[in-house]
């Protein structure tokens, strides 16, 4: 989308309006900085949706992500703002329990805690929540959970 | 609106202006403060007084400025007790407000967050919903102040000085999220991290911890000024008295723009649709919080917020 080089010709203003549209149609403030989440730790998770909070200021699904012995871990990601969401075209019924997902989220800083925030979350019908980075960061490779 | 209804607006607010500005005294610190003389008649009071105020009300407003990085060469001089307060000042990596509970920041930073700004009018009130924190302040045209309590937004009071409308605002509540100044902040390092749908500007990011908040004095008030500098920009001239945080007033300026259905910008990344139509801002649940008595995030544990949810359902 936009480089290092062309975020410092771009100037503050114009990223707190790119950072501000990020979060959606009309955009509320980011009420917190993403900082619980790691930008460099990123992984793909495979699983089942347990519950959803469609809620804002973020809204929130919640996997169970099979281990390779066949148990299943409970993993909760960080998806956007209802207002995002909706005006993708989203509703609730999009992610009721058991629908198969894939995510790609930056894990918590902190490896204990089962949680992550989604750049990417893909249905089973192909459609997909985010996608490019949508600010000047650059893309971390995400290997399978 | 009409060139020639542009001038019987300008010769109306003139006209309002001259009102109140005999009906205007000097509070501390040079802050205007309403008299008792008599408001009838002034811009803001009558149904038809919509035709002829500045139009602040088609679309919305997004802000062009920052409160942090905006603010970072205003260098105000703090009081004494204030300078030894920032002096063992421990950056925070968030904002103060982003806690549980959904509370809103209060003014003056909701006027300055990145959601839209909604103006509307009924005779003798200006609403702004701040989509930001999902509710609207109001603003009593013409009026006296008379008795307050505290409160996130403070007990606001407005009137036309020409094309401006300045409003005043006192009492407000002491949980409010209050910006002393901005310091050096933390490495970026320590506070990037990653917002919804992915990676955020690591300046703006960053930035958010070089705000130094702090308690404001009981006394605390402010005067805001608002005029289109053309149809599209609005210009809002912030000036926050508080004596006991500076010896002088804290003026800062912040630019919105004009945002309609189809507003189009060279600098809009392809797929953003700006309606500029106000949405329901509410929050509910606040998964991921910030505590900064500690400067650490906290999010919910899933097998507990699983369990909640279940019990909602």
């Amino acid at each position: 989308m936009f480089n290092a080089s062309s975020r410092a010709k771009l100037g503050w203003a114009t990223l707190s309006w790119l950072a501000a549209a990020s979060l959606g149609v009309l955009p509320a403030s980011a009420h917190h900085s993403g900082g619980a989440f790691d930008p460099n730790k990123c992984f793909v998770f495979k699983g089942t949706v347990r519950q959803l909070a469609w809620a804002n200021p973020h809204s929130w699904i919640y996997l169970l992500v099979p281990r390779p012995d066949g148990s299943t871990e409970l993993w909760g990601f960080e998806i956007g703002t209802i207002d995002t969401l909706a005006s993708e075209g989203f509703r609730p019924s999009d992610f009721s329990r058991g629908t198969k997902v894939t995510v790609a989220a930056h894990a918590n800083r902190d490896p204990g805690k089962h949680t992550g925030s989604s750049s990417r979350l893909v249905l089973p019908n192909g459609r997909v929540i985010g996608g490019a980075p949508a600010g000047g960061g650059q893309p971390v490779s995400c290997p399978n959970y | 609106m009409t060139h020639r209804s542009r001038k019987a607006v300008s010769i109306a607010a003139l006209l309002a202006g001259s009102i109140f500005s005999s009906a205007y005294g000097q509070a501390v610190n040079g802050a205007p403060t309403l008299s008792r003389a008599s408001t009838a008649g002034a811009l803001g009071s009558t149904w038809a007084d919509a035709e002829k105020m500045p139009d602040l009300f088609t679309g919305m407003w997004l802000t062009f400025s920052g409160f942090v990085v905006g603010d970072r060469k205003l260098n105000v001089p703090y009081t004494a007790k204030a300078q030894k307060y920032v002096d063992a000042y421990k950056p925070t990596r968030d904002i103060p407000y982003a806690q549980d509970g959904c509370r809103s920041p209060g003014l003056p930073v909701a006027m300055r967050l990145g959601g839209g700004l909604k103006f509307t009018y009924a005779p003798g009130l200006l609403s702004i919903y701040m989509q930001s924190v999902g509710n609207p302040r109001f603003i009593r045209m013409n009026h006296q102040q008379g008795e307050t309590s505290p409160k996130y937004y403070g007990t606001s009071v407005g009137h036309f000085e020409g094309d401006t409308l300045v409003v005043e605002t006192k009492d407000f509540s002491s949980d409010i999220a209050f910006q002393y100044g901005v310091g050096k902040g933390l490495p970026p390092s320590d506070t990037v991290g990653t917002v919804g749908l992915g990676p955020p500007p690591t300046a703006l990011l960053s930035s958010l911890s070089a705000a130094i908040w702090g308690p404001h004095g009981d006394d605390m008030h402010m005067v805001e000024r608002m005029r289109l500098t053309d149809p599209q920009t609005l210009e809002i001239k912030t000036t926050i008295y508080d004596d006991t945080v500076w010896t002088k007033p804290y003026a800062s300026t912040s630019i919105y723009k004009r945002i309609q259905k189809g507003t189009k910008a060279a600098w809009l990344p392809p797929g953003i649709k700006l309606t500029g139509e106000p949405e329901e801002w509410m929050c509910t649940l606040a998964i991921t919080t910030f505590d900064p008595k500690t400067n650490s995030y906290t999010d919910k544990d899933p097998e507990d917020m699983v369990k909640l949810l279940d019990k909602e359902q």
